[in-house]
């Protein structure tokens, strides 16, 4: 019988994972591609923190024993600076987990966020940075300390589209762009496009503006999962209540959010804009038209892909563009490397995100690719940084800027 | 003489030794690859064996020969013990530090520094995986515009391809292209006192990487062969290549009978081929191996009873297809004299329910396999005589059902518990390698009992029937004694390497008399 996916699903406590620590047979799996599906020697490490760090405490199996050590009736090991730098610099991209469950069945994704939730449970988190952000999304919402009626301006250059209000007028899909795609001004044509893309494409669509709060994804990525609970509850009651038949968001954040730890909660369907679009290509609904002449290579977002097993899909959509020639990395799929930034490394520990990006960069140029298209804001904006930092052009875009140049 | 162990060592593990220690080892590696944070420690001290070790005092991580270089010589000057460590797989308990002391982690030494396509080697540093090695490999040619290959180990893909060669490692490859350890061209070794010292060609002023494996002289490189890291620390390897054959054909062939006679058939088959040196790669395979067959989503525990207990992988090559045509021809006459018959795979995955990845086996032998079922893996092996296998299996049995039984409820993976691997023919087949695996759940503690006490009977086991240990695992160092005048001359030659025993103390026995044999 086949095995359910496990990537993603609700993370247990630590001691529901006591035991999984003792079967960890340090087999290394978990560390780099899969050996029956590794292309170049170079692109074979897939741990941004393992790489970055190289002491056997950062990968999977130092994980498992910190966990082992940390569950002991008389534990062997205090809460160091260096303990909280392992477990918080963690960017839960789930690499290890996807390669390790199927064959060995544990779960070394699952017990980093149970570590991350142990420390912060005793007091030794969250991170500072992180502390910020928490505060940030209490005060406002939104992790950018932003105002709350700041959250819809994105929409204001769109009036010709008429865009409904959810919470005042019934739609079918509601478009829930969350805190990046609102308030990040790189991002916010993101926004822009992905409502224009719906608007083309005739979808009875609205949106929450200022209504709109955080999904809570940032939250449970550091590990503060009583907050997370609490935006979690605020937001199944919001938006059951809109009546609407799908929810679309362009955040894979958000998404994988939305798909896993609100699992049961929610009255209608969750659906990424790339399934969405497909979805629209496949009933005709739109046509691409307009040649884009781009050499480009497509990185898989950790919350869409691992989390969430979409791969075809934007492929599909970047095949289906006029006048694109697109190339794969080596690292891809289920073996894609993460882009650094997430967990809250980014914020943490912005070297460990700066190096994974830059790798990944060079990764995207061996391909003679000129432009990295992703679906996800943290993606979009550590691979910018990435690309900046390297020698030469590479263009990083959302999927959804080209869906739209094409249309 | 078998000399009683008895610690006598002295070493300079005190705290402002060790402070002392690290400060210099600081300087000579940079503050960021240095640690002494028991978060960090505590990740040392256990494997996938039931062995357990003890926190070593630091790790460090250093990246060329000379940084490993500096930190023995630290070492040396303080007494301080060292254990290297490279992947932390494959040689259960061999990098498990038993006295604190330093622990030199290999993970940044993880390039390949050298191709010469033309003399067919590549050189390696200690931490390069099996699938790295052989990717980086198969970028170059042979003069006939073949693809190279090393001979790559049948352990895990992420496995140190360095540390299977130095241990003397074999796989099903080893009938057509030797053991590892003949393949191994030049070594580069940090000794205890922080020398360094080629082996092979390379130790020769200005001969470089000349693809043969010994220079003249006596050769001292066996001392270091499988004496895993109490000689020093290997650093770089030069190991041969070989061109990859146009035409390769994989076969999977089951006995028509069962139990013994199934693997007897299988044994007199693998005698035949090998003594006509026909295949590339030859595995005698169990139940538990047939799972690299099965897409990764599901559960091996449910499918392992549908797969047979032996079983045989072939791979057949040839220049032109008919040459191929030619040697499957006679394989398939042989196979039918044992009573062995070509499985079809895709009937196989039709029966069992699955697609199933036909040439997996092709690709272990490729880039090194995952071993599919779960939970650890205690293994002994030895080279031993091909026609009295089934006598050594049938003791193996009576171990295994001693301390496994399948109607146990201690034991929950009772079908996946024991398999017998046999590969590595020595050629003509008069010989070979034979493994024993048992799988057990190292979160069990009656489990934990179990492998210990059955490794402990087998190594004793196989010694009586006088099979010599391929690999020394934990289990049979503790056995080496009985070698008599053997084992004290590799005491003698280990003292004299190392006088105050820092390197790796407690992987073998030393005897109380170390100190006066060092003199």
């Amino acid at each position: 019988m086949a095995k359910e996916k496990k990537i993603g699903d609700s993370v247990g406590s630590l001691m529901e994972y006591r035991n999984l620590a003792w079967k960890c047979v340090r087999c290394g799996l978990c560390r780099g591609v899969n050996p029956e599906k590794l292309i170049q020697s170079d692109h074979w490490e897939n741990c941004p923190t393992g790489t970055k760090y190289k002491f056997e405490a950062y990968f999977a199996p130092g994980r498992h024993e910190l966990l082992r050590a940390l569950t002991v009736d008389d534990p062997e090991v205090e809460i160091t600076e260096k303990l909280k730098e392992i477990v918080f610099s963690c960017t839960s991209c789930g690499h290890c987990q996807e390669n390790c469950y199927p064959i060995k069945g544990l779960e070394p994704m699952n017990v980093g966020l149970a570590l991350k939730q142990h420390l912060i449970k005793l007091g030794h988190g969250p991170l500072e940075p992180h502390h910020i952000l928490i505060q940030s999304i209490l005060n406002y919402d939104n992790p950018w300390m932003s105002p709350r009626a700041a959250r819809g301006k994105w929409a204001k250059k769109l009036k010709d589209l008429k865009i409904k209000d959810a919470s005042k007028e019934k739609v079918e899909v509601l478009y829930f762009p969350g805190c990046n795609d609102s308030y990040v001004p790189d991002l916010k044509e993101v926004s822009q496009t992905t409502a224009r893309v719906l608007a083309l494409g005739n979808v009875d669509f609205g949106i929450l503006g200022a209504k709109e709060r955080c999904c809570g994804s940032t939250a449970f990525r550091v590990g503060a999962v009583e907050m997370f609970e609490k935006y979690k509850k605020a937001n199944v009651k919001q938006l059951n209540g809109l009546g609407i038949k799908t929810l679309v968001t362009a955040c894979a954040g958000c998404y994988s959010t939305f798909v896993n730890e609100y699992t049961g909660e929610l009255d209608f369907e969750v659906l990424h804009i790339v399934e969405f679009i497909a979805r629209l290509v496949a009933e005709e609904k739109l046509t691409f038209k307009n040649e884009l002449d781009l050499k480009v290579t497509y990185h898989d977002p950790c919350h869409i892909g691992r989390y969430g097993g979409l791969y075809d899909e934007p492929r599909e959509i970047l095949k289906a563009l006029p006048g694109v020639d697109f190339r794969e990395m080596d690292r891809i799929r289920e073996y894609s490397l993460c882009c650094g930034s997430g967990g809250g490394v980014k914020t943490g520990y912005p070297e460990v995100a700066m190096d994974t990006a830059k790798m990944r960069v060079r990764e995207a140029k061996d391909t003679g690719a000129e432009t990295i298209v992703t679906c996800c804001p943290f993606c979009e904006m550590n691979l910018k940084d990435g690309a900046n930092a390297e020698p030469g052009a590479m263009q990083v875009v959302d999927l959804m800027e080209l869906v739209s140049e094409a249309l | 003489m078998v000399r009683a162990y008895k610690q006598t060592f002295e070493y300079g593990l005190t705290v402002d030794t060790l402070s002392e220690v690290r400060d210099k080892l600081v300087e000579a590696l940079g503050a960021e690859w240095v640690s002494d944070d028991p978060a960090i420690l505590t990740c040392y001290f256990r494997d996938f064996t039931a062995r357990v070790g003890k926190w070593p005092n630091l790790v460090v991580l250093p990246s060329t020969t000379e940084e490993v270089q500096a930190v023995m010589r630290i070492a040396h000057e303080h007494r301080i013990p060292v254990v290297p460590y490279s992947t932390g797989f494959n040689h259960g308990g061999t990098a498990l530090p038993q006295w604190g002391g330093i622990l030199v982690d290999l993970k940044r030494m993880d390039k390949v520094l050298a191709v010469d396509e033309e003399g067919m080697t590549i050189t390696l540093q200690s931490y390069l995986g099996n699938a790295r090695v052989y990717t980086v490999a198969n970028e170059y040619f042979a003069l006939e515009g073949l693809p190279l290959k090393p001979a790559i180990p049948m352990t895990m893909g992420s496995a140190s391809t360095l540390c299977n060669y130095v241990s003397r490692g074999f796989s099903g490859i080893a009938g057509k292209h030797g053991g590892h350890s003949e393949n191994i061209v030049n070594m580069t070794w940090v000794l205890p006192d922080g020398e360094i010292v080629k082996f092979g060609p390379g130790s020769f002023p200005n001969v470089g990487d000349v693809p043969v494996q010994f220079g003249p002289g006596p050769d001292i490189s066996g001392m270091f062969i499988s004496a895993d890291g109490m000689m020093g620390i290997c650093t770089e390897i030069t190991i041969k290549l070989f061109p990859e054959q146009a035409h390769e054909k994989l076969y999977y062939l089951v006995p028509n009978s069962e139990g013994i006679g199934a693997l007897t058939d299988c044994i007199d088959f693998f005698y035949e081929i090998s003594q006509q040196n026909l295949m590339l790669f030859i595995y005698k395979m169990c139940h538990t191996d047939a799972l690299v067959m099965l897409p990764e989503e599901y559960n091996p525990a449910d499918f392992m009873h549908m797969f047979p207990e032996h079983a045989l992988t072939l791979i057949l090559c040839g220049l032109t297809e008919e040459e191929l045509a030619l040697k499957e021809e006679i394989m398939l006459e042989m196979a039918e004299s044992c009573n062995l018959e070509l499985a079809n795979i895709e009937m196989l995955a039709q029966m069992i329910g699955v697609s199933m990845h036909k040439d997996m086996f092709k690709k272990i032998y490729q880039a090194g396999k995952v071993m599919k079922p779960k939970g650890s893996f205690q293994w002994i092996a030895g080279y031993y005589r091909l026609d009295r296998v089934p006598e050594l299996m049938e003791d193996y049995k009576k171990i295994v059902m001693r301390y496994w039984k399948p109607s146990d409820p201690q034991i929950s993976y009772a079908l996946a518990m024991s398999g017998t691997h046999i590969q590595g023919p020595l050629p003509f087949g008069r010989a070979t390698t034979i493994e024993f695996d048992f799988w057990w759940d190292p979160g069990n503690p009656e489990q934990v009992k179990r492998a210990i006490l059955t490794l402990r009977e087998m190594g004793e086991m196989m010694m009586d029937h006088g099979v010599m240990f391929a690999k020394n695992l934990v289990g049979t160092y503790e056995l080496l004694p009985r070698l008599g005048v053997y084992y004290d001359l590799v005491c003698r030659a280990k003292a004299m390497t190392d006088p105050l025993h820092i390197m790796h103390p407690d992987v073998m026995p030393v005897g109380d008399g170390y100190s006066q044999q060092s003199e």
